[in-house]
């Protein structure tokens, strides 16, 4: 197969010509309609990313999982309704900085005044399946010495690394080529070494050559970094800043590995 | 809930607004499809994982193609932890092909500009065939920095040499040719600091190899080593080549990296192309934390290539091996020794100890290809001698010292080694720092601005390496330096120098630079009593200072006459029951224990405890170390239950002020087993040995000679044949733990070595490992014979006494190889060895007259004597045992008359220079005896018969050499009666006494004592031949059988 025609069809390659294309936090942004359905979109589709890292973040704030998942949702209800595209705005920067002070905002006011009104009869929410999220959350390493704020920014890179690999999976199962890259994937982050197995085993395997699997795991290397990056990009407003958004999110992981 | 229970949920909860249950029911199905969706790809698990997968975004941003500056990119042609290289064409001002580097990090770009604008120039002076250039550097349009190379194409040096099975020698070659494009660069100014396999690439030129380094001053200029570590780099270091990075690069602490960072690395790289692989496992650093990483290459000393070499498995080893086109012992002996210290010297942890430059290192590669010696060796083994000279100047001390050290293993008067030894370093430096402050103030008040700039720069010197305690050769250089200044800077300031002189001397001391010190206190001396008069405290002081620096030096009788003026002065200032007094007396004391045996040692060391007890309360350090003081006298007057009492309150004392861990409470352990063991092999000795060596093995570096001393202590008891897997694992593991640091005095590890090699050496068990385990133990100490530092006086004494016990305890045989060991290993010393020396050859002897082999016995008796009679008072107790062991050897070999030479002078000896007030020597009894038996003979049964009564008589009086074990036994000397009497034809006297004797000494053989048997078949000897005389054929049949 022509790995480089398939390349096309990821519609990745756009991020790498230099000139910046709509993300969907600039579309986001430089909507000023409340009307404006394009940026209403935009904005659904990044929230549901990120639903988790701000669902940590509540739980660290010491709220259990009921009220954090309540919390979560209706912080969403509340930006997807017309008066929250409005919030967001150039100096507020990045989606995650957006995101995280206007849930500390909304924890701090309204939330508070939300939960009155429900104990009274309010709105209950939608259980969107998020038991996981408590067992997740409660299967996590805890480690004490983060912040609510420094978990938020681990939980969203990791989900940020997370989503990537599912979503270039997704792209290799697609054409049908799904065992690949399950066998690349140790070979892509081990860092040299992999596995227990040798490379030239791993490719007999796959009835390729040793020469084409290491062929095969540079190009999935260089898509998954692509891939990443271009999610990382979908939050920035202009490319200048991917590079310390990125870096951002390296310190996030390194913070719960050690102090500096 | 399963889909269709929520859909219906959701129908009901939100009826009433339709809008927002559709866009939330959206949200909850969109939710958990991505998570279904993420929760079947493999996943990186770790934070390690993690971040390389993070890294992938900010490398590959290029494409082929793609123009940048004057550049075009043609292909990528490398990928690492810093970016990507590509392979591109200059357009303009030349058409060329060049390597470009891209950097992936998104540092500040502009500042790396900035620094690489700042390096332009010394890079562009660079111009070696060994070195790539550096053209050019910019941004690329997305704000990525960039470099522009020369092009190189090859191998990476490791792989090019494994490739081309390149020998060992041409490697070395190859390295050198390395070192020297390093050294060019190093020459303009220029720090790689990021040396490893990958920036060093080797092409052929006419089927020559030749090694060009790439990537000079990038790394300086992408700051990825620098101060500013922000969370970015350590990201990047993640990714990097932890296993090339020099310790002090991997601190971070912001000290500069300077040219030895790069020496560090350079020695990386030999030990690989050596060992086939680095120090430590990059894949093992990989995995660990940054953290953990850090502390492996700050602290963790790796193994030597040789010992690299040979702790690979089959295979691999096999295949390091092939690629060098050698066996694999070839190869582990081609790197053992110098290559094994060259290596080990650039990689030193404390850079100042490196090579001080790359020629320097390719000069002593050299060296060793032209079989010259190398510099590593001698310079930087040379401060490990005064560091275990001072670790063991008790054991080394004075002449008798060596007596009691040697024969019971005893730790002398502990408090000292409280002070001296425990918090060494740390108390000098604290005390010069003191000195210096209250010096400081003085001159403060004089305005005397350059004696106050000379403080501060002497300890600004001191300080760090104090600091770390670890340091003494550092030291040692801060210090000469100091007194060369001090003579010259300080001429006008009489006071300020003499306080300093007299720091400087007891920093001399701590450091075990006995001359030095010694120099430095006599002045001080002088100054005082000429400053403050003959009755001063300040003489007094100075007095006492000198007096145990002379003690050290062994200088008994001058050390005597200061201390003695020190304390006739404290006395008459402050009474007898004073501090400072006590202090005196008790290292008087200690000079007495030394000198003349314990009795007055005693009663000062009584007298120091009263004092102490009034002034410090009873539960003080200070009277536990007078109490483990008076425990070493009574042990050495064999008064063992009280011994034991003064050890063991000394002990409790130790343990609760000190805590359990401490090493004074393991030498106050071990001196308390050395004195039960003066009784004879015991399970308390064997079980307080076992705790000491414990808590040595806790808080001591497996090197340290107190360990290596308990070891060979506890050892002595247990008779190989009875030693236990455990014992063997414990010993296994003691000497893979001294493998893994470099050895201070290699020849200090022989013991381990031997007593491994005893253990192993059955033939159901290894055998060929013992083999070769004896054998690294003699190359070790022939190094030592030849040019490296000598043997831990205290460790050898330690070999003897093993061999001592072992010689007692019946297994000669065993105990001999360890005691020839001790013995060797002390050949061609200095005058300090020469003690333990003649100890050494004194074992041996006796060792020697056990196993039958009286010809040798003679000859280390003589040698013993020799020396014997050089250092020390004719009447000295070695004396006796070594007239009476050469007295034996020279009978059995048939020269009866040189027997009894030697004899009768000692005799004459003993009775002629007896002090008036001075006990019978200990060794009297075995001195008549021996020529008792000398006579006996010869037939002199008259003679003969005095020397033996008196023997007993001398016995029963309690003068007795060894308290348990006994040499000369009384049995002994009754059966030489009994001989004596038969002679004279007194058969009914004699009778009964040669069958007790036989019985006393059947009861020592059963219970001890294999030389006890050797004596039995004496006594039945004996009696066989009474009988013969007698005609009494049944008897002597009888008799005859049980000898058979």
């Amino acid at each position: 197969m022509n790995v480089d025609e398939e390349w096309g069809i990821s519609g990745e390659r756009a991020t790498r010509t230099g000139s910046f294309p709509e993300t969907q936090w600039s579309i986001v942004l430089r909507s000023d309609a409340s009307g404006d359905t394009r940026a209403h979109a935009a904005l659904e589709s990044l929230c549901l990313k990120y639903w988790y890292p701000l669902y940590t973040f509540v739980r660290r704030q010491g709220r259990d999982h009921h009220e954090a998942e309540d919390c979560t949702q209706e912080f969403f209800a509340r930006l997807l309704s017309a008066e929250g595209l409005k919030r967001a705005r150039p100096e507020r920067g990045r989606f995650r900085s957006f995101l995280l002070s206007g849930m500390r905002n909304f924890l701090t006011s309204e939330w508070r005044r939300a939960s009155a009104a429900k104990r009274g009869g309010g709105l209950a929410t939608v259980p969107i399946g998020t038991v996981d999220f408590d067992e997740r959350f409660c299967h996590e390493p805890r480690d004490t010495a983060l912040t609510p704020e420094q978990a938020f920014d681990r939980s969203w890179a990791l989900g940020m690394i997370d989503r990537a690999v599912g979503e270039l999976r997704a792209e290799y199962v697609r054409s049908g080529r799904g065992e690949l890259f399950d066998s690349l994937a140790p070979q892509i982050w081990g860092g040299g070494s992999g596995g227990t197995v040798p490379v030239d085993v791993l490719a007999a395997r796959l009835e390729m050559t040793a020469q084409a699997y290491a062929v095969a795991l540079h190009r999935a290397r260089r898509r998954l970094g692509d891939r990443l990056r271009a999610r990382v990009a979908e939050t920035v407003a202009d490319s200048k800043e991917i590079d310390a958004e990125l870096r951002h999110l390296v310190a996030a992981i390194n913070e719960a590995t050690g102090p500096a | 809930m399963p889909p269709d229970e929520r859909a219906e949920f959701l129908r009901r909860t939100y009826v009433e607004n339709p809008g927002l249950r559709d866009r939330l029911r959206q949200i909850a199905q969109a939710v958990s499809s991505l998570e279904n969706e993420s929760r079947t790809a493999p996943l990186p698990s770790s934070d390690a994982e993690r971040a390389r997968v993070m890294e992938l975004a900010f490398t590959h941003q290029e494409v082929a193609g793609a123009s940048i500056g004057h550049y075009k990119l043609i292909q990528e042609i490398g990928e690492g932890g810093f970016g990507v290289v590509w392979m591109a064409e200059q357009q303009e001002p030349i058409r060329r092909r060049v390597a470009m580097k891209v950097i992936k990090s998104g540092m500040d770009s502009r500042e790396v500009i900035a620094r690489f604008e700042t390096e332009r120039q010394a890079l562009a002076l660079m111009d070696h065939p060994g070195i790539a250039r550096v053209f050019d550097a910019g941004t690329t349009q997305s704000g990525r920095p960039y470099f522009v190379m020369e092009l190189v194409r090859g191998t990476p040096i490791t792989r090019y040499c494994d490739d081309s099975r390149m020998p060992v020698e041409a490697r070395l070659r190859l390295f050198i040719s390395v070192c020297r494009a390093v050294q060019h660069a190093h020459q303009k100014g220029i720090i790689h600091r990021d040396l490893k396999p990958s920036n060093i690439i080797v092409t052929q030129h006419d089927g020559v190899a030749a090694a060009k380094i790439i990537d000079f001053g990038i790394a300086k200029a992408t700051g990825s080593e620098l101060r500013e570590r922000t969370l970015f780099t350590r990201f990047h270091a993640f990714i990097g080549t932890p296993a090339y990075t020099s310790p002090e690069q991997m601190e971070m602490s912001g000290l500069d990296v300077d040219t030895r960072s790069d020496i560090y690395s350079l020695g990386v790289l030999l030990y690989e192309l050596l060992a086939g692989r680095p120090p430590f496992d990059p894949a093992q650093l990989l995995k660990s934390s940054l953290e953990e990483m850090r502390r492996t290459i700050r602290e963790d000393e790796p193994p030597l290539p040789s010992q690299s070499v040979c702790a690979l498995q089959d295979g691999q080893r096999a295949a390091v091996g092939a690629v060098r086109s050698a066996t694999q012992e070839a190869l582990a002996n081609a790197l053992r020794g110098d290559l094994d210290w060259i290596v080990m010297h650039c990689l030193e942890k404390d850079r100042t100890r490196r090579y001080e430059t790359a020629s320097g290192l390719a000069a002593d590669v050299c060296r060793y290809l032209d079989n010259e010696p190398v510099t590593a060796r001698p310079a930087s083994t040379a401060y490990r001698i005064g560091k275990f000279v001072r670790r063991n100047r008790l054991a080394v001390v004075a002449a008798a010292a060596v007596v009691i050290s040697l024969m019971t293993g005893l730790v002398v008067a502990s408090v000292a080694l409280v002070r001296e030894r425990a918090a060494l370093i740390r108390e000098s430096t604290m005390r010069l720092e003191a000195d210096a402050n209250a010096a400081q103030a003085r001159t403060e008040a004089a305005k005397n601005d350059q004696v106050a700039r000379f403080m501060k720069d002497m300890l600004s010197g001191a300080g760090p390496s104090a600091a770390l305690g670890r340091d003494t050769a550092m030291l040692r250089d801060i210090v000469d330096a100091t007194a060369r200044r001090l003579d010259s800077e300080l001429k006008d300031h009489p006071e300020v120098a003499t306080d300093l002189l007299e720091t400087l001397a007891l920093v001399y001391r701590d450091l075990g630079f006995y001359q030095e010190a010694e120099e430095r206190t006599r002045k001080v001396v002088a100054f005082k009593r000429g400053r403050y008069g003959n009755g001063s405290a300040e003489l007094a002081d100075s007095l006492v200072k000198h007096g145990v620096v002379l003690r050290h030096l062994n200088r008994i009788k001058e050390a005597e006459a200061a201390l003695g003026e020190a304390l006739a002065i404290l006395r008459a200032l402050h009474g007898h029951a004073d501090a400072t007094v006590a202090d005196t007396l008790f290292e008087l004391a200690r000079l007495y224990t030394m000198d003349r045996g314990p009795g007055e040692s005693e009663r000062m060391m009584l007298e120091v405890l009263d004092i102490r007890r009034e002034e410090f309360g009873s539960n003080h350090i200070l009277v536990a170390a007078t109490l483990d003081g008076l425990g070493t006298s009574a042990s050495l007057d064999t008064r063992v239950a009280e011994a034991a009492e003064r050890y063991s309150e000394a002990l409790a004392m130790y343990r609760q002020l000190l805590g359990n861990d401490h090493p004074t409470v393991a030498l106050t352990l071990y001196n308390l087993a050395s004195s039960l063991r003066n009784e004879g092999p015991s399970p308390r000795a064997t079980a307080h040995f076992r705790e000491a060596l414990f808590i040595q093995g806790k808080v001591l570096d497996p090197d340290h000679p107190d360990l290596v001393v308990t070891l060979l202590d506890y050892m002595a008891d247990i008779p190989a044949s009875e030693a236990d897997e455990e014992t063997t694992e414990f010993l296994r593991e003691f000497v893979a733990r001294q493998r893994r640091a470099m050895p201070r005095v290699p020849a200090n590890r022989a013991p381990a070595l031997i007593l491994l090699a005893t253990l192993l050496d059955r033939p159901e068990r290894d055998p060929a490992g013992a083999a070769l385990l004896r054998r690294e133990a003699e190359d070790l100490i022939e190094g030592s014979l030849a040019d490296g530092p000598r043997i831990d006086l205290g460790i050898a004494s330690a070999m003897g006494r093993f061999g001592w016990c072992k010689f007692l305890n019946g297994n000669v045989a065993e105990g001999l190889r360890m005691c020839e060991a001790g013995v060797r290993s002390l050949h061609g010393g200095t005058e300090e060895t020469r003690g333990t020396l003649t100890a050494g050859y004194l074992i041996l002897g006796w060792m020697q007259n056990g196993m039958g082999r009286h010809g040798d016995a003679v000859a280390s008796f003589k040698e013993s004597l020799l020396i014997l009679r050089a250092r020390w008072p004719a009447n000295h107790g070695l004396l006796g045992l070594a007239v009476s062991g050469l007295g034996m050897a020279h009978r059995l070999t048939g020269h009866n008359a040189e027997a009894q030479q030697v004899l009768r002078e000692a005799l004459d000896v003993a009775n002629r220079d007896r002090a008036p007030n001075a006990g019978t020597p200990r060794w009297l009894p075995a001195v008549l005896c021996e020529l008792g038996r000398t006579l006996n003979h010869e037939s002199s049964f008259l003679e003969a018969g005095e020397c033996f009564r008196e023997a007993i008589r001398l016995q029963d009086g309690g003068v007795r050499m060894w308290s348990a074990a006994n040499v000369y036994p009384r049995a002994l000397a009754e059966s030489g009666l009994g001989v004596a009497l038969a002679g004279q034809g007194r058969f009914g006297e004699a009778e009964p006494l040669l069958l007790h004797a036989l019985e006393e000494m059947r009861k020592e053989e059963r219970s001890t004592s294999g030389y006890g048997a050797v004596l039995a078949i004496e006594a039945l000897d004996a009696i066989v031949a009474f009988y013969d005389a007698r005609g009494m054929p049944e008897q002597a049949a009888r008799w005859r059988s049980s000898l058979e």
